[in-house]
C-alpha cells in the first residue's frame, strides 16, 4: 500500500519567509538610516570662531542680530553712496545697536586701497553680562578678487554678485581697546573671537550648528 | 498713405518689442509677510502672486490644483525655506516649473536662533524669522538684493525702498521699546504657545523657557501638557502668550492651572495679502508684548 507524507499544516514555510522578510526590511532602514547620518554635517569652526548661534548669550545674540542687520544697511548705503555710515548717522537713523546703553561706539577705516572697508567697536560697559563687539565691513574690490584677509562671508551667498563681506567679533576681555589689525590671527591673539552666523543657508542644506546637542 | 502706415509699425516694432521684454516681473511669495515686503520693497514695479489663497493654514497646507496653475506663472519666487512653506516646491514640481523660476530664499543670510522651551536641551533653529523687525530687516535687503539681480533696471529703486522700509520698521518698533522705557524688571521668563516668537520676544529682551507645542504644528499630549504646566509653575512664569489660531483648550488649561495671565498674538499669516498685512501684524503683537510686560511688571496705568 502507497503512503504519502503529509506535512503537517504548521505554516512553518511562511513563518520562515516572513522572518526573511521582516531581516531584510530591517536591514535595508538600517542601511538608509546609516546612510543619512553620515550625511548630516556640523558647521566648522576655526580656532579662533565661536558660534553665534549656541556660543551667545540671548542679550549678545539680539546684539549680534542687531549688528548684523545694521552691517546690511551700512553695506546697502556704501554700495550706492561710496561712503561708510559713520556714527551720528547710524544713530540719527535709529539704528540699532548703536544707540544701546552700556555700550560706546567708535569707528576706524582699514588699510586696504582696493576694497575700502570700516570697522565699528563697540566697549561693553558691562563685560561680565555682554561682551564687547566689532563689527568689520568691506567694500566690493573693484577687480572683483576677494579681500586678501579671510573674510567670512555673510548675507547673501557667494552665488551671487552682492556679497556681503563682513564679520562680527567679540571680546571677552574687560577693557578691549579698538584693534588696528584686522587679520583673525591678530585679533585672535588679542582674545577676539569671530561670532560666526548660522544662517538660513545653512539650515536648508542640512547643516547643523557648532555647540548645538545638549 | 499706406506707405506711411506700414512705415510708422515699422519704427514702432522695436518699442512694442522692448515694451514686451519690458513686462513686470511676476513674483510669487508663500507667506503674507513676503508679499508686504515685495510690495514696500518694488512699490508697483512687479506683480506679486500669493501662491496660496488666503485662508489656509501654513502649518498644514497642502497643495491645490489652482497654486499649480498660478506657478506656472511666476518668474520668481520668494519663500521662506526653512520649514514653513515646503509646499511651495511640491507646487513648483507639479507645475514642472523648479529650475525655471529663480527662488529667493528670504532666510538665506539671515542669521538664525534657536527654538526656545525644548525640555531636552538639543537646540534647534526657529524658522519664524517673519515675526520679527530685526531678522525682517535682514530679509529685506536679501530679497532686494536678489530681486535686482532679476530685475537690474530697478537694483537701486530696491536698494533704496529697502532702506526706506527698514528704517520706518525700526521707528516701529523703537516706538513699542520707548513706551517700556524706566520700567525695570523688563526681563521677563514668559511661555507661548507656539514657538513662534523667539525673534521678537528676543528683541524685546523677554526669556522665553517654556513652549506648550512638542514640535513646530503639533499639538501636545496630555502628559506633555502636564510637563509643560510644571515647568511654567516650577519658574514662576506668569505671562503666557498664545496665538489666535491656535486652539484654545490648551492655552485655558495652562491659564487655569498655572494663573498665567493669557495674551493673544497674531502669527501675520491669516487674512487679506497687503503691503500693510506686516506693520499691522508686528505692530498688533508689539503692542501685546508692551501691555503684558506692563502688566507682569505692575507698570500698566
Amino acid at each position: 500500500m502507497a503512503s504519502t507524507i503529509v506535512q503537517p499544516a504548521t505554516g512553518r514555510q511562511e513563518q520562515k519567509f516572513l522572518l526573511l522578510a521582516v531581516i531584510a526590511v530591517l536591514f535595508v532602514c538600517a542601511a538608509l538610516i546609516g546612510q543619512r547620518r553620515a550625511e548630516s554635517k556640523v558647521q566648522r569652526l576655526q580656532s579662533y570662531q565661536i558660534s553665534a548661534f549656541s556660543g551667545l548669550t540671548p542679550g549678545e545674540q539680539a546684539l549680534f542680530n542687531d549688528l548684523y542687520a545694521a552691517g546690511l544697511e551700512v553695506q546697502s548705503v556704501h554700495q550706492d553712496g561710496g561712503h561708510w555710515l559713520t556714527l551720528d548717522e547710524l544713530r540719527a537713523q535709529g539704528i540699532p545697536p548703536f544707540d544701546a546703553k552700556d555700550f560706546s561706539w567708535q569707528t576706524g577705516g582699514l588699510d586696504t586701497v582696493n576694497a575700502p572697508a570700516v570697522a565699528y567697536f563697540g566697549a561693553s560697559a558691562n563685560p561680565g553680562t555682554m561682551r564687547s563687539f566689532l563689527l568689520v565691513l568691506r567694500g566690493q574690490d573693484p577687480s572683483g578678487e576677494r579681500p586678501h584677509v579671510h573674510i567670512d562671508v555673510l548675507g547673501v551667498g557667494p552665488q551671487h554678485k552682492l556679497v556681503f563681506n563682513a564679520n562680527i567679533w567679540v571680546s571677552d576681555a574687560s577693557k578691549p581697546a579698538m584693534p588696528l589689525e584686522f587679520d583673525p590671527d591678530t585679533l585672535g591673539g588679542q582674545g577676539w573671537r569671530q561670532a560666526v552666523a548660522f544662517k538660513g543657508q545653512d539650515a536648508q542644506s542640512g547643516t547643523q550648528a557648532a555647540g548645538t546637542k545638549p | 498713405m499706406k506707405r506711411r502706415i506700414l512705415l510708422l509699425a515699422a519704427l514702432a516694432l522695436p518699442h512694442i518689442a522692448r515694451a514686451q521684454d519690458k513686462r513686470k516681473l511676476r513674483v510669487g511669495i508663500t507667506l503674507h509677510p513676503y508679499y508686504s515686503w515685495v510690495a514696500n520693497i518694488t512699490q508697483g514695479a512687479v506683480d506679486i502672486v500669493p501662491l496660496i489663497e488666503a485662508g489656509f493654514d501654513v502649518h498644514n497646507y497642502e497643495p491645490q490644483p489652482a497654486d499649480i496653475r498660478r506657478a506656472a506663472t511666476l518668474d520668481v519666487l520668494v519663500m521662506n525655506g526653512i520649514g514653513h512653506d515646503d509646499f511651495a516646491l511640491k507646487v513648483l514640481d507639479a507645475a514642472e516649473m523648479r529650475g525655471k523660476v529663480r527662488i529667493i530664499y528670504a532666510n538665506e543670510g539671515v542669521a538664525l536662533i534657536p527654538a526656545s522651551g525644548n525640555p531636552g536641551g538639543e537646540k534647534t533653529y526657529n524658522p519664524h524669522t517673519f515675526i520679527s523687525i530685526t531678522a525682517a530687516i535682514q530679509q529685506i535687503f536679501t530679497i532686494a538684493a536678489q530681486l535686482g539681480e532679476a530685475d537690474p533696471d530697478n537694483a537701486e529703486a530696491y536698494r533704496r525702498n529697502a532702506r526706506a522700509y527698514a528704517a520706518r520698521l525700526r521707528k516701529l518698533k523703537a516706538g513699542y521699546i520707548a513706551k517700556l522705557a524706566g520700567v525695570t524688571g523688563a526681563a521677563l521668563n514668559v511661555a507661548t504657545i507656539h514657538g513662534g516668537y523667539d525673534y521678537l520676544m528676543q528683541e524685546f529682551g523677554l526669556n522665553v523657557v517654556a513652549v506648550v507645542e512638542p514640535a513646530h504644528g503639533l499639538l501636545p499630549t496630555a502628559s506633555q501638557m502636564r510637563g509643560t504646566i510644571e515647568r511654567i509653575r516650577a519658574l514662576g512664569v506668569t505671562t503666557l502668550f498664545t496665538q489666535a489660531q491656535y486652539p484654545a483648550q490648551f492655552a485655558d488649561a495652562i491659564q487655569r492651572e498655572t494663573g498665567a495671565r493669557l495674551y493673544t498674538l497674531t502669527h501675520i499669516t491669516e487674512g487679506a495679502y497687503t503691503a500693510a498685512k506686516f506693520e499691522e501684524g508686528i505692530a498688533f503683537d508689539m503692542q501685546v508684548i508692551v501691555d503684558a510686560v506692563l502688566a507682569a511688571t505692575g507698570a500698566a496705568h
